[in-house]
Order: C-alpha cells, then structure tokens, then sequence
C-alpha cells in the first residue's frame, strides 16, 4: 500500500501533532512523493467520510429519563442516609440507656455503702473487755481500791 | 407553584452563564440543579459518541445513564486535570468498554445494523460509501473504533485520548495508524 518511509508520520502531520519543524519538513516531503500524496488524500477521504456520517441528536424523551433516574439516585442516597443516621441514633440511645443503667447501679451500690459505713460510725460502741484475765482482775482491783483510798467513794 | 417555576426558570437562566467548572464545583456543594445543568449542556455530544461506540440506541442509553450517574457519584473524583467534558467522556468510554465485556461474556448475538435499530441513525442521503464506513467502523475492534472515534467525532487531540482512554500517546497513536490502516484496507478500491 505505502512504499515511503515517512508513512509512518502521516497520521501525526493529518492530525496536526507534529512540532512546527517537522510539520513543514514533512510538507515538504509530500509535494514531492507520490506515495505519501497518495496516502494523505486517503486519509482525508476516510476523515471526511466518519466527520459527515449523521448521527441522530438525543431524544428529548432520553434526556428526561437521565433526569428522573439522577433525582432517583438523589433520593435513595437521601434515604441511605436516613437510615444510617436512624441507625446510629438507635445505638446511641442503646449505649446511652445502658450507661445510664450502669451509672445507676454503680451510685445505688455507692450509697448502700455510705449508709454502712454512716451506721457503723454513728452506733459504734465500745465494748469494755470483760476482765475474764487475772491481770485484768488485778488491775480492777487496784483502781478501786486507789479509788477508795482517795476518798472517792 | 407558578412561583417555583419562576424560580427554577431563573435559577436555569443564572446556570447558563456558568463555565462547565463552576456548574461542578456547585454541585459538589449539593446544589443539584448544577449537574442538572451539565446534563443537558452534554447529553447530546455523549449520546452520539455512546451511539457509535455501542451501536444500539437502547445500549447507548445504558451507557450514558451509567455515565451520569456514576459522574454524579464521584464528583469528589473530578481533580480538574481536564475539562468536565473530557472527565464524562472518560468515563462513558469506560463504560462503553464494559458493555462490550459484557456482550463478550454474554455471547449476544453481534450488534444490530444502528439504521435498523434506529432508522434516522444515518441520514439516507449519505452515499453508498457513508453507509459502508458505518459498517466498517463497527466492525473494527472496540479499541481501533475508540480512538477513531475519538479522534474524527470529538476532535480529541493525541493528549486528550490518551488522558481518556489511560493509555500512553504513543499507543494512541499506534491504535490510530492500525485502524486508519484498516479501514484504508478496506475502501482501497472505493479510495482509488
């Protein structure tokens, strides 16, 4: 089909993404090769051809249908949204209760334990050790007697 | 009710006057009426190249439904590299080239005639040639057929494909030279 060494940069110089410099040397090139020349008025043939097919504009009724099916996006990624926000509320509000059940329990346990501990303090008496040991006895005695030597009797 | 329309009416009128950008940076914002916007400045420049790509009017819907939509799930993707067109049509390739996985998965019998399908795809006052390089281009493989496309329909510079496509420019132009080979191949005589 192509002979010329340059065939390769036809498309590039048809499609105009060639540097200026090798656009024109490629310019050049063509007035004088058959090949090339040849190859170039295909190109622009095939070009032109797929440029002037008619390819039908969009239906109006196909760019309503784009519409509807994005406020149709729009609305179910609303929903989702809902439905996480419905979803974190209802943990939230099972972690709250819980932790406001623990809290409960916890202050209920610390306030049993003040009552004790208040109760103990307050009826707390002190138990005078009987004086079962002869030390003890002895001891008594003693004071008492003191007692009565001072005259306290 | 009548105030709503007016609203929406002049609200449409103030979205005209914005760039493709400013629409997207909007409805990035949540301001819906924006991609709305988009939409209808693209919509036909999308479908006729999802049309060729596909062939099918029905297909070609599902590919620029898919296109919009998932444009509008991924706004945040959009890094303003290039423009918002070449962003949609980045995407609608992509989704052209899975459908085309898909037909090939499927085993679908092969893509109808798009005149058959859609009577009007091509106008009857084409010459005989016309006709036959719609059927060429259709029977190139999708990627020959991409770039072609690309290229003729869209104007698409060798930059621009191979933003598009995610492929090397010299791939892009060895894609180009191959499917422009093809077809020259099979218009040599018509071409003489």
């Amino acid at each position: 089909m192509t002979v010329c060494i340059y065939s390769h940069k036809l498309n590039a110089y048809y499609d105009n993404e060639l540097s200026h410099e090798e656009h024109h040397e490629l310019e050049q090139h063509i007035r004088g090769c058959p090949y090339c020349y040849r190859d170039l008025e295909q190109l622009q043939r095939i070009s032109g051809l797929i440029t002037s097919l008619s390819i039908p504009n969009i239906p109006d009724a196909m760019v309503k249908r784009l519409h509807q099916s994005l406020d149709s996006l729009r609305e179910k990624a609303l929903l989702r949204m809902a439905r996480m926000l419905l979803s974190a509320a209802l943990v939230l509000l099972v972690l709250g209760s819980i932790l406001v059940l623990r809290i409960g329990v916890n202050r209920q346990m610390a306030t049993a334990s003040d009552a004790d501990w208040e109760k103990t303090a307050v009826t707390l008496q002190f138990d005078a050790p009987s004086a079962d040991t002869p030390e003890l006895q002895f001891a008594q005695w003693l004071i008492a007697d003191l007692s009565k030597e001072n005259g306290n009797e | 009710m009548n105030n709503d329309k007016t609203s929406f009416l002049s609200k449409k009128n103030i979205y005209l006057q914005f760039p493709d950008l400013e629409l997207l940076r909007r409805a990035r914002q949540g301001e819906e009426s924006a991609f709305h916007e988009l939409v209808d400045r693209h919509a036909n420049a999308l479908f006729k190249l999802a049309l060729s790509l596909t062939g099918t009017v029905g297909a070609a819907e599902d590919v620029l439904q898919d296109t919009f939509l998932g444009a509008f799930k991924h706004l945040s993707t959009f890094e303003g590299r290039s423009s918002v067109k070449t962003w949609l049509i980045r995407i609608l390739v992509k989704q052209a080239a899975k459908y085309h996985r898909y037909r090939r998965l499927r085993r679908t019998e092969p893509i109808d005639d798009i005149s058959e399908t859609y009577p009007s795809a091509f106008s009857p006052s084409d010459s005989e040639l016309a006709i036959d390089i719609k059927t060429m281009i259709k029977t190139l493989s999708p990627e020959h057929r991409e770039v072609i496309l690309l290229r003729e329909l869209q104007g698409f510079s060798y930059e621009e494909m191979a933003e598009v496509l995610g492929i090397p420019r010299g791939t892009v132009e060895s894609r180009l030279f191959r499917a422009r080979k093809e077809l020259r191949k099979r218009f040599k005589d018509d071409l003489l």
